[in-house]
């Protein structure tokens, strides 16, 4: 296993060689080129202009650019952005990530197991008008076009109804009369998101050793996550700070909802199909003949083989969960990846833009790295 | 479930309180701000958003007049003496005194004095800032800055130039005693330039403003405080119908006229604030989401540079408590002749052709409204360089009448027609064809380059239409709607290889774009006088009112500029477009709403921020 981890890991390293020139010289095929931009900024001072040119090589060849740049991003130095210099660019990832991260993990998760669980049981159900319901409605959530969904939801929810905010992340008439600053919030709830992930982790590893019996595992399972939820939840209502990060949570809930809608279905409609092929095999008939109650044959044997697939998709999309979305962050005015990566490119912010690109990238390929991982422990036919 | 309640409810009460708060407006902005460090911030972060919330804490030793745009002593106590021409080292010079405000004070309560105005010029002009820190101290005009007294300052400069008021003496003053420290160690480090500018983020930074600028949270807002012991608090701004000006600064025991008497009409009075506590700019990444706001309340009004798409107007309109405001935007839309080409460098072929654009007919009736017809290169908005004795050809003609015009003015100039065109009781009976120029040569194919519709839609229709009116009477114009990038490459990459084409400025309120656009020497490649303009008569009265340091004077000459262009057409000025904006009624009051450029603009100091009013709390 090691082994095929660390050959992975170089054919990833290749990987991101080919993804950096193709990056880089995408940006210098277009019009104008990073040197005469740079040559033609007046904003910035000589001898800022003479360091970033001496920094990235514009004086010399381009293949020997190339070479720079390559060092540079090895060396993780992504450069100064011309549009917020002398910022730079790592520090302007690094304000924009724990936004995008929140918002889309969040979203990305439940969306995965929502998609999940109606797409076990709708092939399951195949044939009954519910499987048909929620086919169409899963076919055209995953086909509406998304400026139009939110707009609706905001509208309904933020104006009509005024249940939820109309958009930002934050309220700023509470945010007035702190000192402390948001990019914290975001940072600790993280932090908690994460370390309710590791406990359900580790209970679901314990539950494993522990006992044998499914229900005996699920109680251990639930109870752990109940637990670890509840201390978190606790400790957030006796902070100071828990206002302002209830406040966050508040303004996610529609843009998680529209995500959410928007990518569910995809999940669900994968997850059926791989349903409905899994349940043929014979593999299942053997344990519908073995007596095996209905609920056990659906989800330990046929849902386990089935979600391959979508745990392909999940996996995937979490990678891309750091390049955010356009559309969703510009709507609901939540500047984060998505934005900075539109804004760069507009502004011909080209250390910026590659940044940005090029950590999304990384993310990716690590992503595929996990799927690879992954597979290796959820089906045990491969074998590596 | 019950520890929940109750901090929901506690959430709940609040929002509710803090929302009651008094005196406390809300505008939004369309994207975030990148830098409230100021160096940056005329460097090379000088944006719009930027400065909305960011110029506010800052002075200048001269500024403008609201409404009227006049040069008036600001942190200065009255006028800059006359330059005197000195030598030193060798070196010719010029110099003028200016006495400083005594008594003006920073939020912090530290007297403002000379040392602050120094340290300010010296910072970007030693260190080369890049920007606008470039423009306004202009190494070629600014030469140094000295310390007379505490109150006095000496200006050097290396030529006179209207650019030493509109630049040098309108530069910003941050304060000495908060700057110093990191001034000392930026001196110290690599790149000083850097330092300074990345230094940040600047919440605690004495104000010499209406208002202090302490919170930021970065993508979400920012808010400003209101400075209780504000110098000009209680400022009157009197402005005469005859030109005079005059400030009363209670604090100062204060009380100046400029620009004439203090006599006659008054046309508007302003008392400075600030009169709200508190400025809070929420920023929302799309204007549909700050219309969404405008429309519930949240917010009270929208800055953006760009103005308000036409199409939320409508949706606005529906809200009793929004006003829609529209004003002229600082700028024109125009065709422009080459002249180094014939016909175009026959005067009465252009005469001819500024007769036929009937600006109010395109505007109003074709354009509906979309556009605010425009026929000077200074719009009659900026008062005070507008010369109202400038007519433009055609103005009050019927088509017909226009057509008329223009033929006679081809006819006297010797130029015939295969096909003369006729007019009869008002109308075009003949239209016409062939038109021979003065030597009997026939003219050829005029080509007419403007952007596609796809890129500007008032400007392809308003050339759709002039070709139309020149087609009339037989003038061959061809209408190119054609990339925006065609015309641009046309007519300065290919060195000014057009006939006529039709594109637009963004202006200043000091028109030194005048001597810019039709000045003989910048008629070279890549140059901006793209007509390739040359009248000796106008480069010298250009010269005379660029060296001008005295704005009354240098009015005279902008006149005379105004007037010789208008009589020899290199441009046809069309029409400028509206700027529309939209504030809630029912929140906020504003001291005017009719301004150049809009009520965000910084000639009104970005939403007139030491005049704006809460409309509950002013109750």
């Amino acid at each position: 296993m090691i082994k095929y981890i660390g050959k992975r890991l170089a054919q990833i390293l290749i990987l991101l060689v080919i993804y950096v020139a193709v990056v880089f010289f995408l940006l210098h095929s277009m019009p104008g080129g990073i040197k005469a931009i740079l040559a033609t900024n007046p904003t910035l001072t000589p001898a800022a202009r003479e360091s970033i040119l001496k920094a990235f090589g514009l004086n010399q060849s381009l293949p020997m650019q190339f070479v720079l740049y390559l060092k540079n991003i090895f060396t993780l130095n992504l450069g100064i952005s011309y549009s917020f210099y002398p910022t730079p660019v790592w520090t302007i990832i690094a304000q924009r990530l724990p936004r995008t991260i929140l918002l889309f993990t969040s979203a990305t998760l439940i969306s995965f197991f929502v998609g999940f669980a109606s797409g076990k049981s709708l092939a399951w159900k195949r044939g009954k008008i519910s499987e048909y319901v929620s086919t169409v409605i899963g076919v055209i959530a995953y086909t509406i076009f998304t400026p139009l969904l939110i707009f609706t939801l905001i509208w309904f929810f933020g104006s009509f109804l005024g249940i939820f905010p109309l958009n930002q992340f934050l309220n700023p008439d509470l945010w007035l009369h702190t000192n402390l600053d948001a990019q914290t919030i975001f940072l600790y709830l993280l932090l908690t998101i994460s370390l309710v992930g590791l406990a359900m982790l580790v209970s679901f590893i314990l539950a494993q050793k522990i006992s044998h019996r499914v229900k005996t595992r699920k109680i251990i399972f639930y109870i752990s996550t109940a637990i670890a939820s509840a201390l978190a939840i606790f400790w957030w209502a006796v902070s100071p700070v828990g206002i302002y990060a209830f406040d966050i949570l508040w303004h996610m809930i529609l843009p998680v909802i529209s995500v959410t809608i928007v990518s569910y279905a995809g999940t669900m409609l994968v997850m059926r199909d791989s349903m409905l092929e899994t349940i043929k095999e014979d593999f299942i008939t053997t344990a519908r003949a073995k007596g095996l109650p209905d609920k056990v044959v659906r989800d330990k044997h046929a849902a386990r083989t089935a979600m391959l697939p979508v745990i392909t998709n999940f996996v995937l999309s979490m990678g891309f969960v750091v390049s955010g979305g356009v559309i969703t962050e510009s709507l609901f005015s939540w500047p984060g990846m998505g934005m900075t990566l539109l804004n760069s490119t507009l502004a011909k912010d080209y250390p910026l833009a590659s940044g940005a690109l090029i950590f999304t990238g990384i993310f990716v390929l690590f992503a595929h790295l996990i799927v690879d991982i992954v597979y290796a422990f959820l089906d045990p036919r491969i074998r590596y | 479930m019950k520890k929940v309640s109750v901090l929901v409810l506690i959430v709940i009460a609040a929002f509710g309180i803090i929302t009651l708060g008094a005196g406390v407006i809300n505008y939004a902005m369309l994207s975030g701000v990148t830098t409230l460090n100021i160096w940056s911030m005329l460097g090379p972060n000088a944006t719009a958003w930027n400065f909305y919330p960011g110029l506010v804490k800052y002075g200048s030793l001269y500024g403008q007049s609201d409404k009227t745009y006049q040069v008036v002593p600001n942190l200065a106590d009255g006028f800059w003496t006359p330059l005197k021409k000195v030598t030193e080292n060798g070196k010719t010079l010029y110099v003028t005194t200016v006495k400083l405000l005594k008594g003006v004070k920073w939020s912090d309560g530290t007297p403002f004095t000379a040392d602050d105005v120094v340290f300010s010029y010296e910072v970007p002009f030693k260190l080369s800032l890049p920007g606008n820190w470039k423009a306004t101290l202009d190494p070629s005009i600014f030469d140094k800055i000295v310390k007379v007294n505490d109150y006095t300052v000496k200006i050097y400069i290396k030529k006179p130039s209207g650019k030493f008021v509109y630049g040098i003496l309108m530069s910003t003053i941050v304060q000495k005693k908060y700057w110093e420290p990191i001034y000392e160690k930026a001196l110290k480090a690599k790149d000083p330039a850097k330092y300074m500018m990345s230094y940040g983020p600047v919440l605690n930074e004495p104000s010499i403003g209406a208002f202090t600028l302490p919170k930021w949270q970065k993508g979400a807002f920012l808010a400003t405080n209101a400075v209780s012991d504000y110098t000009f608090k209680g400022q009157q701004e009197i402005e005469y119908a005859n030109g005079a000006i005059r400030y009363v600064i209670p604090s100062l025991n204060k009380d100046d006229t400029y620009y004439g008497k203090a006599e006659g009409k008054i046309d508007n009075t302003f008392v400075t604030g600030p009169y709200v506590d508190s400025i809070i700019y929420k920023i929302y990444q799309n204007q549909s989401a700050a219309v969404s706001a405008l429309l519930k309340g949240t917010i009270g009004f929208i800055l953006n540079p760009n103005g308000m798409q036409k199409g939320f107007v409508a949706q606005l309109k529906t809200n009793s408590n929004i006003k829609i405001v529209s004003n002229p935007s600082l700028g024109f839309r125009y065709i422009a002749f080459n002249m180094r080409r014939y016909p175009m460098s026959d005067r009465a072929f252009r005469v001819a052709i500024a007769y036929l654009v009937d600006r109010n007919l395109l505007c109003n009736k074709i354009l509906q409204g979309v556009a605010i017809p425009l026929s000077t290169v200074v719009p009659p908005g900026n008062k005070f360089w507008y010369d109202s004795k400038v007519k433009p050809y055609g103005a009050g003609m019927t088509t017909a009448e226009r057509y008329g015009a223009a033929i006679k003015v081809l006819k006297d100039a010797g130029y015939t027609w295969l096909v003369e065109p006729k007019i009869k009781n008002g109308h075009l009976v003949q239209r016409g064809m062939g038109l021979i120029a003065p030597n009997g040569k026939m003219i050829k194919q005029i080509t007419m380059m403007a952007p596609s519709a796809g890129y500007d839609p008032m400007r392809a229709t308003a050339a759709l239409w002039i070709e139309k009116w020149a087609n009339d009477i037989g003038i061959p114009i061809v209408a190119d709607l054609t990339s925006f990038n065609n015309i641009v490459n046309a007519v300065w990459s290919e060195n000014f290889n057009f006939d006529i084409y039709m594109l637009g400025w963004g202006i200043t309120i000091y028109p030194d774009y005048i001597r810019d656009f039709f000045y003989s020497k910048n008629a070279g490649p890549g140059g901006f006088n793209t007509p390739g303009y040359d009248n000796p008569a106008f480069d010298k009265i250009a010269d005379e009112f660029i060296d001008q340091t005295d704005m009354n004077k240098a009015r005279e000459y902008a006149f005379k500029a105004e007037e010789i262009l208008n009589k020899d057409v290199p441009y046809v000025v069309l029409f400028t477009t509206p700027m529309l904006e939209a504030y809630r009624t029912d929140k906020i009051s504003f001291a005017y709403t009719k301004a150049l450029d809009g009520i965000q603009s910084g000639y009104s100091g970005y939403g007139e921020t030491s005049l704006v009013k809460a409309v509950q709390y002013s109750k």
